[in-house]
């Protein structure tokens, strides 16, 4: 067994886990653990957009940070925590010239004296800074330069299992190398969970594999709560093949037209305004409702079209989908391919006060693992700047509570513990790559674009069934251990998930049931809360802050 | 009938076998198909298999592996129909193609690959000299996926006085920030700039960009000028 002590441990390799690390460890020992490594990890360098801030320097005349909280509460269809958004809208300035400070650049104007800004879906001025369309991973790149000239120690390849408690609050965490499975103890009086979303529970996802939930599961496990989890954002155009590109984004809505099987550009029935530039989720439905009417294709999806697109458009607008689909063997030139919705990203997650930290004293979160912020639906470009907040406002506040505590010890026989789980999990046999596919298309079928009492009772029942499947196969190589304890993560997130969104019997952003097609103000203007009492998942219901605006 | 593929991949755990082996699996070839999916058809079969690939959108820059002597990102590479498939050959072999880029990482923290600067700006967003940020946005391009390393004769020859084409595009992107006001001529020397033997292999292997330009503008500011 290694065992390590730190005064912040951070967990987590993306945008969030990176700043909350280089925060805390302006005047604390930090550690940084992941499950696959530093910046090769989550979603954060996927991200091609920009990040939301205004400041008058750079903001037009008209924009203030007043009309900011306004666009992002109407896009979270008022659901938003607004305490936390304030915090949000008022620092992301400050986050967005610290980055440049650590090295990021944002593309300026001709003259190089101004930001170039980009506006998004929802913001109602330009706001948002950028670096080409590769904006994610800049900003990791700046991280990750810092990290190393702070010579932070990073722990690599080591997935957590365990938030370990005390009487003060947390003494620390237990993981697993993922590749020799030896055990790793971490101690430290500061947690910060950076684990990002969860998209792997839909068998259509954008997010990268390794984006598992583990963290929510790490959160409820420990006694923290999550909130919103049936609040998840479909993007409208994802691959469906080849099978390792399910879910990647496939497309621009502005640059394409959508058929179905008959060669109908369907949206004129759905939308006939806006047609394929209606709202993400209005397009989600048009596109499971064609399938589920029988005007889908062989793979199940609708046809993506660009034939009436130049080539030199295509190639100038989105040249890496352009070598993407030229790598696919699609020439979209001459071929329609076929696409569908894919999980993009999770509003709800881990309650965090405005510190950022979590129910449980010296546990904090920071990224997407966090809810509340986003409400019913994300604005584009702000979830960057969110990365970026919160990751700051929580390494700084771990960083302080660890300044006032001390390590604690933990001993061994929670290792042991964690270790034996482990090797009983070899004795039930099963095959976890098998589980995890059925989670991903039942979630998909049952729990996804489409949402009804019915398809939702289903799919809580298939999530219990294989829970009691869960197991490996005899060899007990590394490979099936991991899956199977994300398999875990994924089973629970996926609960978590089905259960709020039977409990709330109206549509409300991205969440849409079939069978309660209304907005209702009167009942679910509410946050529906998540905790684990013993093993059971309970749901409560959370009154929303809404100091700033009014419904 | 259905087209075959038939996939030689390379086996080895350092933990318990004396030596690697290359297993041989014969594979249906679908539509599209990328490398990636090749190997996922030999995990379905053998759970134990090793290999890295996570956001299997050419960005985490982790699933790089040799195919038929080729240094590719397997997510970005398709299948065909016959295939050796073996981990990179610069790097030491953790588990089947999994290698380990924990020794060649650690040597970038020795060339100061962050902004290093006199001053904090006096105004924010502080107005910058354009004249070098084509250059800074290009080098910026690149995910650290090492095929260029790994296609590089002169790093193959000189591994040890060479740091690679990657350590020099990784120096480039801080050599042309408008911002930084180190010197970074005599570290991008000592990278062994003057080892690169211009043959530009490693544009042909580079997913995102072509970083032999990106050197070849490093030799003539640093080298000639």
């Amino acid at each position: 067994m290694r065992r390590f002590e730190y005064e912040v441990l951070v967990i987590g390799g993306g945008g969030a886990g990176a700043i909350a690390a280089y925060e805390a460890a302006k005047d604390a020992n930090v550690g940084l653990v992941s499950k696959g490594r530093v910046g090769r990890s989550g979603c954060t360098i996927l991200a091609p957009g920009a990040v939301a801030g205004v400041d008058e320097f750079w903001a037009e005349d008209e924009d203030s940070k007043e009309l900011h909280m306004k666009d992002t509460v109407e896009g979270g269809a008022f659901i938003n925590e607004q305490n936390l958004l304030n915090i949000l809208i008022e620092k992301a300035p400050d986050i967005i010239l610290e980055m440049e400070r650590i090295g990021a650049l944002w593309e300026r104007n001709e003259e190089g004296d101004n930001y170039q800004l980009r506006t998004g879906g929802g913001h109602t001025h330009p706001r948002c800074v950028h670096m080409e369309d590769r904006t994610g991973r800049e900003i990791m790149m700046a991280l990750s330069s810092i990290l190393r000239k702070m010579h932070i120690k990073r722990h690599e390849g080591i997935m957590i299992t365990k938030i370990v408690k005390g009487a003060n609050g947390v003494k620390g965490a237990i993981g697993f190398d993922t590749l020799t499975l030896e055990p790793v103890l971490f101690e430290a009086p500061s947690v910060i969970l950076a684990t990002g979303g969860a998209g792997m529970v839909y068998s259509n996802t954008s997010n990268p594999l390794d984006v598992t939930g583990d963290g929510y599961k790490l959160a409820l496990d420990a006694g923290a709560a999550l909130m919103d989890m049936e609040f998840v954002q479909f993007f409208p155009i994802g691959f469906l093949s080849p099978k390792s590109y399910k879910g990647v984004l496939a497309g621009v809505p502005y640059h394409l037209h959508l058929r179905n099987s008959e060669g109908e550009r369907f949206m004129k029935n759905y939308d006939p305004e806006r047609m394929e530039l209606s709202t993400r989720d209005k397009v989600a439905r048009a596109m499971f409702s064609e399938v589920k009417e029988g005007r889908g294709g062989p793979l199940g999806g609708v046809y993506c079209d660009m034939r009436y697109q130049t080539k030199e458009f295509l190639q100038e607008q989105q040249p890496f989908l352009y070598k993407t689909y030229r790598k696919l063997g699609i020439d979209p030139q001459e071929e329609m391919f076929e696409v569908m919705p894919t999980c993009h990203f999770f509003m709800g997650g881990v309650v965090v006060d405005e510190s950022w930290e979590t129910d449980v004293p010296g546990l904090y979160a920071a990224g997407e693992v966090v809810g509340g912020i986003h409400g019913a639906n994300r604005l584009s470009q702000n979830a960057l700047a969110h990365i970026l907040v919160s990751g700051k406002i929580a390494g700084k506040e771990a960083r302080e509570r660890s300044n006032r505590s001390k390590i604690e010890r933990i001993g061994t026989e929670e290792v042991e513990n964690e270790s034996m789980k482990l090797e009983n999990i070899k004795n039930e046999h099963g095959d976890p790559g098998k589980v995890r596919d059925e989670i991903r298309n039942s979630m998909w079928e049952n729990s996804s674009v489409f949402r009804t009492e019915e398809s939702l009772q289903e799919e809580l029942k298939i999530l219990e069934d294989l829970e009691a499947e869960s197991g490996v196969e005899e060899s007990g190589s590394s490979n099936e251990i991991i899956t199977y304890l994300e398999n875990q993560s994924l089973i629970e997130v996926s609960r978590c998930i089905s259960m709020a969104a039977l409990e709330r019997e109206e549509s409300r952003g991205a969440h849409y049931r079939y069978d309660f097609e209304e907005k209702n103000d009167d009942e679910w203007l509410k946050h529906l809360v998540i905790r684990k009492e013993g093993e059971e998942l309970v749901v409560e219901n959370k009154d929303v802050e809404m100091s700033y605006i009014g419904v | 009938m259905k087209e075959k593929a038939r996939v030689e991949v390379y086996r080895f755990d350092p933990e318990s076998d004396k030596e690697p082996r290359y297993e041989t699996h014969e594979i249906d070839m679908k539509e599209g198909m990328t490398v990636i999916d090749a190997l996922l058809e030999i995990k379905k079969r053998d759970p134990s298999f090793h290999f890295n690939y996570v956001c299997r959108s050419g960005q985490c820059g982790i699933c790089g592996v040799n195919v038929n002597g080729k240094a590719v990102l397997a997510c970005r590479e398709k299948a065909y129909p016959d295939m050796k498939i073996k981990p990179f050959s610069s790097f030491p072999v953790k588990k089947d193609l999994i290698v380990n880029f924990d020794d060649y990482e650690s040597r970038l923290s020795d060339l100061r690959v962050y902004l290093d600067r006199a001053s904090e700006p006096t105004e924010e967003p502080e107005g910058l000299d354009m004249t070098d940020i084509e250059n800074f946005k290009k080098a910026s391009r690149c995910i650290s996926c090492f095929c260029c390393v790994e296609s590089c004769p002169a790093f193959e020859d000189k591994p040890h006085e060479f740091d690679g084409p990657a350590a020099l595009i990784l120096e480039a992107r801080h050599y042309f920030d408008p911002r930084d006001d180190l010197n970074r001529d005599l570290i991008i020397k000592e990278s062994g700039l003057d080892l690169c033997i211009d043959c530009g292999k490693c544009d042909d292997a580079c997913p995102m960009l072509e970083p032999y330009e990106i050197i070849k503008s490093l030799k003539e500011e640093i080298l000639d000028g």
